[in-house]
């Protein structure tokens, strides 16, 4: 763990990805006892600009910005996390089955995948939260099914490619189980560009959330930066600060974790010309 | 019976006569020009108010629909398709005189038969008529232009849902004989108002032109209004300050930044001096616990600071409601009681309430409610409000805020919410507004009391304050207000003003503005000077 993190430290975006990201989930981990008020409390009059008491200002309630923003981390970073391995749970059983059985399993789940990745993502999560409200744990489940066909593609894409290299070929005679040669002899061969698209997804899963808490339909029980950027929506000229704080804070975290991808990319693609994210190498 | 209104007009048709005069013409009113409104219609199914109480249908009613009577900015009645009305001494029978030679917009002729057919047919339907319609033994039409309505009992408020915000008269040869929710004019209507629709453009615009069959000639005088489907309020006052809109009703969130807007000249923001009393409540699910303990519901009001809702939330423009009957309602709200003095902001007060209720603080909680609303402002911040007062005495407030339909039927469907929120609106009496929120309501209607609170002593008096004569109902609203004030099935949280803002390019604002209640521009009386067409 520690020389691949060492390994990361010496590409050009992945120490700052990961600095970014250790940030944040310092912050997250101790929101609750950096954030100078209970961010949920009415602490002083509304729409203060920013003050030495109230670092961020307040916000249309009377609330400190600045603790509103670092509470937010925690639920933005979880949601980011969560789904992206949500996802992945998902997209890489489908990829697994599809990308070993070939065949039917692989009509069948490639074009269920397909499918999805055609459904414009915010479409579905809204259909998701209009019919069951918006929760936090539901909120997790609608972006890993808005992203999960990604990963799927990914991880079909190996397994298609290493199936028919001359290990598994030599596993299979061996008359090794097929789960054995799926878990133990593909996939660690083929986790390496997942790990990058799960670093990716994590802050498309941020961006999807922040998307769904400005149309308002974030869960209002758990503060997320989102979500501030709803109420911000009415007071953009009277009130900056509503929309500024809570917009680069989601800017960092987005920017963060595309640094990090771009840093495991060079990680574990070490051929490849160094450069942005996608592009062919 | 000459009425100040018709006085006007005929002043009016004589300025018209001497109209020739090019001295005049500056302040002559001129045909031509259009006026764009910014509405979210978002969620509209059709424009017939008779069959919908949806804010934006009423908003754009007033441009193709008409009734017997409206209200002018003082509240007074004033005619419109009826040109004089009287109730007999037993307050029972209501005989109207109808305008004659009047076309609907169709070009079909007006008539008394008209109007009772609406009365007859739509009563059922009409959620503000719910309360009359049960009451009519006969409708009659002696001639054909005079209705005659016989009710069981006296109503004193009858003449108000005779207005036409609760009463827009409908053609019974477009409707009769077809299932009336479903008849496509619902979406397409032929009405008396000023302007008739011309095309609708789901989601981007609904157009309308001049109704050359309107009764009061030579009024309309723009070509065309035009409704612009416009969903954020921030966006809708945008478009107006830009003069890419005319008319806004404004959210509390845009209010100063309209007034600051206005100090440019070009718009300008008007408060409806008396409005329909917009009163943000609170309901109580009875049939949970511990909501069904009057302790526990009035420990929740001595948490809530009403005071600073009003501030935050509606921007300072609104006020603590003071009991169940609003203070616009002057002449029948009882000062004795007044939830200022009777509620005050006191956490420590509510805490010991629920002490004493079996709710003791532990680990820093003392229970956990659901909080219901629809996800939109002011609704979201008055939520985020309460549950940061209720936190300071324990009660761990969840909130859901859900999509409108959902909210509707969550909470008047299925019963199945601890506390919701809503602002509903007192319409121009007690008995069209308030009463919803407190009588007895086995049924499922909509935005009528959901609590499941039922105290027949409270619809006794609700019953005999509805029938009484105008100056023996303040006494009965007293006892109304106080049993409220004891049970509280709803809390009063604030008082609401209206405000829209207009574009000052438009002739007659006066004029479009000279309405009270629940009643909305009709855009009949303004027209837009040569220069700016």
């Amino acid at each position: 763990m520690t020389a691949f993190l060492r390994r990361i430290a010496r590409t050009r975006h992945g120490p700052i990805g990961l600095a970014i990201l250790l940030v944040l989930l310092v912050v997250a981990i101790c929101a609750r006892w950096i954030a100078p008020y209970d961010p949920k409390a009415q602490v002083g009059t509304s729409l203060l600009p920013p003050s030495s008491a109230h670092l961020m200002g307040t916000d249309n309630i009377g609330r400190d910005l600045f603790s509103l923003v670092l509470v937010g981390t925690r639920a933005s970073l979880a949601i980011g996390i969560s789904s992206a391995f949500a996802a992945l749970l998902i997209g890489g059983t489908v990829g697994v089955l599809a990308g070993y059985f070939r065949g039917v399993a692989e009509a069948a789940l490639m074009r269920l995948t397909e499918l999805f990745q055609i459904l414009p993502v915010i479409v579905v999560v809204l259909f998701a939260i209009a019919l069951f409200g918006a929760n936090f744990w539901l909120l997790i489940g609608a972006v890993a099914l808005a992203i999960w066909p990604l990963e799927a593609r990914v991880i079909y894409g190996q397994f298609v490619q290493l199936r028919e290299r001359e290990f598994v070929a030599a596993a299979i005679v061996a008359d090794l189980p097929t789960s054995h040669i799926i878990l133990r002899e593909i996939l660690p061969n083929a986790l390496p560009p997942v790990i990058v698209q799960v670093a990716l997804d994590a802050s498309l899963a941020i961006l999807i959330e922040s998307g769904l808490g400005f149309l308002g339909l974030s869960d209002a029980n758990t503060v997320s930066w989102g979500q501030l950027l709803f109420t911000a929506q009415d007071f953009l000229d009277s009130a900056w600060w509503m929309s500024v704080f809570p917009g680069a804070a989601i800017c960092l975290a987005v920017v963060g974790f595309n640094m990090l991808a771009d840093g495991l990319n060079e990680v574990v693609n070490p051929r490849a010309v160094r450069g942005a994210v996608g592009l062919p190498a | 019976m000459p009425t100040p209104h018709l006085l006007r007009r005929t002043a009016f048709a004589l300025s018209l006569a001497v109209a020739g005069t090019p001295a005049l013409a500056a302040d002559t009113p001129r045909h031509g020009g259009s006026a764009v409104l910014a509405i979210d219609t978002t969620g509209m199914a059709m424009l017939n108010t008779d069959l919908t109480s949806f804010s934006p249908a009423l908003f754009i009613a007033d441009l193709w629909a008409d009734g017997l009577m409206a209200k002018d900015a003082q509240g007074r009645r004033i005619p419109h398709l009826a040109t004089s009305w009287n109730t007999s001494d037993d307050g029972k029978t209501y005989t109207f005189k109808l305008r004659q030679g009047v076309k609907w917009s169709d070009g079909q002729p007006f008539t008394a038969k008209d109007a009772a057919f609406t009365l007859t047919a739509f009563g059922k339907l009409n959620t503000y008529l719910s309360k009359l319609y049960p009451l009519i033994t006969k409708v009659e039409t002696p001639d054909d232009y005079t209705m005659v309505v016989t009710l069981s009992q006296p109503i004193t408020a009858a003449m108000d849902l005779f207005d036409k915000e609760n009463f827009p008269l409908m053609p019974e040869h477009v409707y009769a004989g077809t299932d009336i929710p479903t008849n496509p004019a619902n979406r397409k209507p032929v009405g008396l108002g000023p302007y008739k629709l011309d095309n609708w453009e789901p989601g981007r615009s609904i157009s309308f032109v001049r109704n050359p069959n309107y009764w009061d000639q030579p009024k309309p005088y723009l070509d065309s209004v035009v409704v612009a489907v416009i969903p954020s309020p921030q966006q809708q006052l945008n478009a107006v300050i830009q003069g890419e809109a005319d008319w806004v009703q404004l959210d509390f969130s845009q209010i100063e930044r309209a007034q600051e807007a206005a100090k440019n000249g070009k718009i300008k923001v008007v408060k409806i001096e008396m409005n329909a009393p917009e009163r943000s409540s609170l309901d109580f699910n009875f049939r949970r616990a511990p909501l069904g303990d009057a302790r526990v519901r009035q420990a929740l009001f001595f948490a809530t600071d009403r005071q600073r809702i009003s501030n935050d939330a509606y921007r300072g423009l609104a006020f603590p409601a003071k009991s169940a009957i609003p203070v616009q309602f002057k002449d029948l709200y009882d000062p004795s009681v007044n939830y200022d003095t009777m509620y005050p902001y006191d956490p420590k007060k509510a805490g010991e309430l629920l002490d004493q209720a079996g709710l003791p603080m532990k680990n820093g909680t003392r229970f956990s409610v659901e909080l219901t609303y629809q996800a939109l402002s002011p609704y979201d911040s008055v939520a985020k409000s309460i549950a940061a007062q209720w936190k300071e005495i324990g009660v761990d407030v969840r909130l859901t805020g859900l999509d409108a339909q959902i909210w509707v039927d969550k909470v008047y469907n299925r019963n199945d919410f601890d506390i919701s929120l809503v602002s509903l609106t007192g319409r121009s009496d007690p008995t069209l507004g308030v009463d919803r929120s407190f009588v007895c309501n086995p049924a499922h209607v909509p935005y009528t009391n959901p609590s499941g609170y039922c105290n027949p002593e409270l619809d006794k008096i609700a019953a005999a304050a509805a029938a009484a004569p105008q100056e023996q109902r303040r006494a009965l609203y007293k006892q109304y207000e106080e049993i409220v004030a004891r049970d509280l099935n709803e809390i009063s949280l604030t008082n609401a003003p209206t405000y829209n803002a207009a574009a000052t390019k438009f002739q007659g604002l006066d004029k479009l503005f000279d309405i009270s209640f629940n009643e909305h521009p009709s855009w009949a009386d303004t027209w837009l000077p040569a220069g700016s067409q």
